[in-house]
């Protein structure tokens, strides 16, 4: 972090340049930061101990039916002493089945964010970069992404996904080892959140390309004869580098909730994965006699969105000072 | 000024085409085998093969492609391989729905978030503007689709307040558009707050205060009136966005719109229909964009010299 302590502070020059020693200490002074990425962490070291407490006999298997689960009436028990959030339908353990949802929906959110992330930057820094005609191609590109409703187009192709066969040897021939299933799975979900949600990066970062390009320090680079390849990665990345990292943190807040949306619509990730949309799905239908069973994982949906929000708004105002406060979606 | 809206619509063809070329190799590059359910679980190979010719699956996808945008500016989106309904006449029925739900909404959040942006920007780092970042970072935050179904459930299901879903007169679609509502304005009055912070900083507001103006006079028509263009470029932005809130609520409260026809056709594998509603709801973003074109223009007149 400190490497990008001293870019964050010298991106601007008129500023003071601040020591990094004093820059994580402005981390721990921000409250949002501090309580957005406690959540997080939190958050990630459940889901990277869950099969740890699994294995220890801490938590219950969230894929078996316990023969206890159930009540006399064949109902889902309430939170008690014996299942501290209660059993599901099933009569499966809903502690177990939340703190191993944590891990699905980390991990769709995060892979889907880099995705995001890496497609945005790349669209948004050659479109800033270079201007002309690459600009306009890439730029109009992602204004007709942004003009189709992403969430619609994430069902379709989620959805449709399911066991399709592409074959990539020639029809004439019977061999089959280069065949790609595209089955509805993790991978599935990650490519499809990642792919309608990079627009609005593209767009910010070209933004702050355009306004440091007409530094000083690109312009020497160009004079003494860098590529624009260099000057992209080697100049112009390290000093959008603190605005990635805040709108990763933001992305993420987006990708875990779209996440969540298409499990719930029942095109995410498939079943019987814990994962906190579907267990809202199927938990709705008792929510008269058993409401823990949608309280719970929409508790865990909040505490998670919340987390990556509030640390990308702190990591914001400590990271670049100069932006608008409440900004970015 | 007829320059400008002729360059508009000019920009709408052209994202417009973008979209069915997007949808389309989506829609075909990925499908699951749409002629085995046309045909049914008990066709075999032959038949399946002869409807798949038949219905011109199995030509390339480049005629396929030119086929699709030659009947598209006939006004003829296809036919639905499910229910043999047209694919625009399915929409148009539904239209009505989401359309109204979706303008109630924003109608909601715009009523909101105004006064909440203002106040919190004339009280900036006052209690209450801290209570309203927090709790709006809160909402946005909430994933619709269970706001959705607490509020059916503790506000209709339980008080009898609102019909609980399905759709039988503009009541039912209040608690819909509160949903929806609820989640957005938080961000839009900090949108508010932001640029009103700054106008209120500009010298023609402390100008206007030195001249004796009323304050709320200050506020409303010096500041607001400025402070609310950028946020009107946003809300053109989020027009996407609301149609996929509107996909979860249309879900949760029974509501007969596009989003329960587009959810409903990708589970039916239902080609034409997923493509009809992916455009048509691209087409209504386009729409709302042009019209908030006309709403800046109207509040900023330096907008049209440019």
């Amino acid at each position: 972090m400190t490497v990008i302590a001293s870019t964050a502070a010298n991106v601007d020059s008129d500023e003071t340049v601040r020591a990094p020693v004093a820059f994580h200490q402005r981390m721990l002074k921000n409250p949002m930061v501090c309580a957005g990425g406690g959540m997080v962490l939190f958050l990630v070291v459940m889901a990277l101990a869950a099969p740890v407490l699994t294995g220890l006999g801490f938590l219950e298997d969230p894929m078996r039916q316990l023969s206890d689960g159930l009540d006399a009436d064949g109902l889902p028990i309430p939170p008690g002493d014996r299942f501290l959030i209660g059993t599901d339908h099933l009569g499966r353990d809903m502690l177990a089945r939340l703190v191993h949802g944590t891990r699905i929906s980390l991990f769709v959110g995060i892979v889907a964010m880099l995705i995001a992330v890496c497609v945005g930057v790349t669209v948004g820094m050659l479109a800033g970069y270079h201007g002309g005609w690459v600009n306009t191609v890439l730029m109009r590109g992602t204004d007709v992404m942004l003009t189709i409703p992403g969430l619609l187009l994430a069902i379709a192709l989620a959805g449709l996904m399911d066991g399709r066969v592409i074959h990539l040897h020639p029809d004439a021939l019977d061999w089959h080892g280069l065949d790609i299933t595209l089955k509805r799975g993790l991978v599935s979900v990650f490519l499809v959140i990642g792919l309608i949600s990079w627009t609005w990066i593209a767009r910010t970062i070209r933004g702050q390309v355009l306004v440091l390009k007409t530094r000083e320090f690109v312009a020497s680079s160009q004079a003494i004869g860098c590529s624009d390849v260099r000057i992209m990665f080697r100049h112009l990345l390290p000093n959008v580098m603190p605005l990635v990292i805040v709108l990763g943190s933001l992305a993420t807040a987006n990708t875990v909730l779209l996440d969540a949306g298409l499990s719930y619509l029942g095109v995410g990730v498939p079943p019987p994965t814990p994962s906190w949309g579907t267990m809202i799905a199927e938990g709705q239908p008792y929510f008269i006699v058993s409401p823990h069973l949608t309280i719970a994982p929409g508790v865990s949906i909040i505490v998670a969105v919340v987390g990556f929000n509030l640390l990308g708004q702190g990591l914001q105002e400590v990271l670049d000072p100069y932006v608008k406060d409440g900004q970015g979606k | 000024m007829l320059n400008r809206i002729l360059r508009r619509l000019g920009w709408a063809v052209v994202i417009l085409w973008g979209t069915t070329v997007i949808t389309f190799l989506i829609v075909h590059a990925v499908p699951a085998d749409p002629v085995r359910v046309y045909a049914g679980a008990n066709a075999d190979a032959e038949t399946i093969e002869r409807i798949r010719s038949e219905m011109g699956f199995d030509d390339p996808l480049v005629v396929q492609y030119g086929r699709y945008i030659g009947n598209l500016l006939q006004g003829d989106l296809g036919t639905s391989l499910v229910t043999g309904e047209r694919v625009l006449d399915a929409i148009l029925v539904r239209f009505p729905v989401t359309f109204s739900l979706a303008l109630t909404a924003v109608f909601l959040w715009m009523l909101m978030s105004v006064p909440l942006g203002v106040l919190t920007a004339k009280y900036r780092g006052r209690a209450i503007d801290r209570t309203v970042l927090i709790v709006s970072l809160v909402a946005i935050s909430l994933p619709v689709f269970w706001l959705a179904r607490m509020l059916q459930y503790y506000l209709a299901y339980r008080t009898g307040l609102f019909p609980v879903g399905g759709l039988a007169g503009w009541t039912h679609i209040i608690l819909p558009a509160v949903t929806l509502a609820l989640v957005i304005t938080g961000y839009y009055a900090r949108l508010v707050h932001t640029n009103m912070v700054e106008v209120l900083n500009a010298d023609y507001v402390r100008v206007a205060r030195a001249k004796g103006i009323p304050e709320y006079v200050v506020l409303f028509k010096h500041g607001l009136r400025n402070a609310v263009i950028p946020v009107i470029t946003i809300l053109g932005l989020d027009m996407a966005a609301l149609m996929g809130g509107v996909v979860f609520t249309e879900n949760v409260f029974a509501l007969p719109g596009l989003g329960v026809l587009a959810l409903q056709s990708v589970f039916n594998l239902d080609v034409p229909m997923i493509m009809g509603v992916v455009l048509f709801s691209a087409a209504m973003v386009v729409c709302a964009n042009i019209v908030v074109d006309f709403v800046y223009m109207w509040i900023d007149p330096r907008v049209e010299g440019t």
